[in-house]
């Protein structure tokens, strides 16, 4: 997490349910991964060894797991995420307004009107969803967590075929998360930017209703809103088109090492080293990895379209305790 | 010429003027006196077609239209209404005109000055936040603005009362200076603006 962002959590005192959340979380896409693999693997042994009576037992037994796993997340999870996301745009709603309220009138005016309504709002739900939307730090967080695990297990049940995985992985994902999006965050705050003058146009433009009809302005004015609204879809354009292109190498090295899997795995079979279950079990933990590489990807790209929002909500944060209170500007002036 | 016909105006079903009737001729001035609230901003606002009467007709130069009437007058309101554009679009509005009458309207405006301190002189964004003006520049720029459109009938709604005594007197005489052969109806509670003018009228005592 960018240490600018964890600042706000540690503002609205929210670290202690956010790191509990987290924790909680963690296990469920390992977990998830192991039932898998091992359902399959035990199914088709089943299968190959035509042990007919141990299907029933076999299937409750998963079944029971998978209820458990997924009834685990749908309550108890659940319930403590929604109530973690509720408070975080409560308190950071709140703890923005007091700090402008606190804030001295010039330090107020060194941002328009636009520009505090972008903060207020659309920054706002930015920073949230950073912390708390889907594909964002939290799955950043629990997708590595899963990445690691299966990353170990593959390792435990056949280290050539994870070096050959990581081989062709590494480099795409290098290339996908670090280099192709590092522009992402400028051409966001560029066009969160380009989104508070659009506000600061719109009132301008509601306010001098009566100048633009008397003067007949509203070519111009037209114009002029749609130069603004322009800039913000070019900056969004830029940062989904990075987006774009990082997503499709992940998905390129997913194939390319998939398909390098199949033809070791036909080699392993042929010289009966591995039989059938073990590398589909092997396959399975490997598909695992692979989701986990591309949702840490999908979520470091969306984290890094939510920062500049973040940023912005956290330079306001910055400047509380550094005015003069109000109760105690009043106090100061009064006789 | 101006000229209301039983003139009402009702807002959200409270009566705001009421069977107002008045001509005003080309070329005079006619000075409307009152207090906030007497519905002298209303009256400017029939006059120059930002709204339509509840009854009774309101006809600008010939035209009943408030789209056509529109077209007819310059207003300049209590607060400058800029724009979010540069010195010189806000002063346009977008319009073609020749660099020697903008030049000529800002020079009437008492702009030219202050237009030249800027490193971008006219040409200078007013930005998103254009009141970082001082209350006169804008005002000015927006009396530039009315200028320039050149319009037979030049109506004023208190265009001074944000500024202080000499922005005001300065802005005042201009104004003037720019009215002398044109229609012109000022709007005002304040009766020491209005010595000279044609015609004047007490909202209070209608």
């Amino acid at each position: 997490m960018d240490r600018r962002v964890s600042f706000i959590l540690k503002e609205l005192g929210l670290w202690k349910i956010f790191v509990l959340v987290m924790v909680l979380r963690s296990p469920f896409d390992f977990l998830n991964a192991c039932l898998g693999a091992n359902m399959l693997e035990r199914f088709l042994r089943i299968a190959e060894l035509k042990e007919k009576s141990d299907l029933l037992p076999a299937f409750l037994t998963f079944l029971l797991f998978t209820v458990l796993l997924f009834g685990y997340n749908a309550t108890i999870w659940s319930t403590i995420s929604i109530k973690a996301d509720m408070l975080l745009h409560e308190r950071l709603r709140n703890k923005l307004l007091k700090t402008m309220l606190e804030m001295e009138q010039q330090e107020v005016e060194q941002y328009s009107e636009g520009d505090w309504i972008t903060r207020i709002n659309a920054d706002v739900d930015r920073t949230a969803d950073y912390l708390t939307a889907p594909l964002n730090f939290m799955h950043a967080l629990i997708a590595s967590v899963n990445l690691l695990l299966s990353t170990a297990v593959l390792a435990f049940l056949n280290a050539a075929l994870l070096a050959a995985a990581l081989a062709v992985m590494l480099p795409f994902f290098f290339l996908s998360t670090v280099v192709i999006i590092r522009k992402v965050p400028q051409y966001k705050k560029n066009a969160q930017e380009a989104q508070a003058s659009y506000s600061d146009r719109l009132r301008a433009i509601t306010e001098a209703g009566s100048a633009i009809c008397v003067f007949d302005g509203e070519d111009i004015v037209m114009k002029k809103v749609e130069e603004a609204s322009l800039r913000i879809m070019n900056e969004n354009i830029r940062a989904h088109r990075l987006s774009a292109w990082s997503s499709l190498f992940i998905v390129f090295s997913g194939n390319l090492g998939y398909l390098l899997l199949l033809l070791m795995g036909n080699s392993m079979m042929g010289n009966g080293i591995r039989d059938f279950a073990e590398l589909t079990k092997i396959t399975q933990y490997r598909g695992r990895m692979m989701m986990s590489v591309m949702c840490v990807n999908d979520s470091v790209n969306r984290m890094k379209t939510n920062l500049p929002g973040a940023l912005r909500v956290e330079e306001i944060l910055r400047m509380s305790g550094k005015s003069v209170p109000a109760g105690e500007q009043q106090q100061n002036h009064a006789v | 010429m101006i000229r209301l016909d039983n003139v009402s105006f009702y807002y959200e079903k409270q009566p705001v003027l009421n069977h107002v009737s008045l001509f005003v001729k080309k070329g005079q001035k006619l000075g409307v006196l009152g207090e906030s609230g007497c519905g002298k901003s209303t009256l400017l606002k029939l006059m120059a077609g930002l709204c339509r009467p509840s009854s009774g007709t309101v006809t600008v130069d010939g035209e009943s239209e408030p789209a056509r009437i529109c077209q007819k007058v310059s207003v300049v309101m209590q607060t400058p209404m800029l724009l979010p554009m540069t010195i010189r679009e806000n002063i346009t509005m977008g319009h073609e005109y020749t660099e020697e009458w903008i030049r000529h309207v800002c020079e009437e405006a008492n702009l030219t000055k202050w237009i030249d301190t800027l490193p971008k002189g006219i040409d200078t964004y007013l930005g998103d936040r254009s009141d970082e003006l001082s209350g006169g520049q804008a005002q000015r720029v927006a009396i530039a603005r009315a200028m320039c459109k050149d319009a037979g009938i030049l109506l004023l709604d208190e265009p001074t009362s944000a500024l202080d005594p000499e922005n005001a007197a300065a802005v005042l005489e201009a104004l003037e200076r720019y009215a002398k052969n044109r229609t012109l109806v000022h709007v005002t509670h304040r009766p020491e603006h209005l010595k000279a003018y044609d015609i004047v009228m007490n909202m209070d005592e209608l």
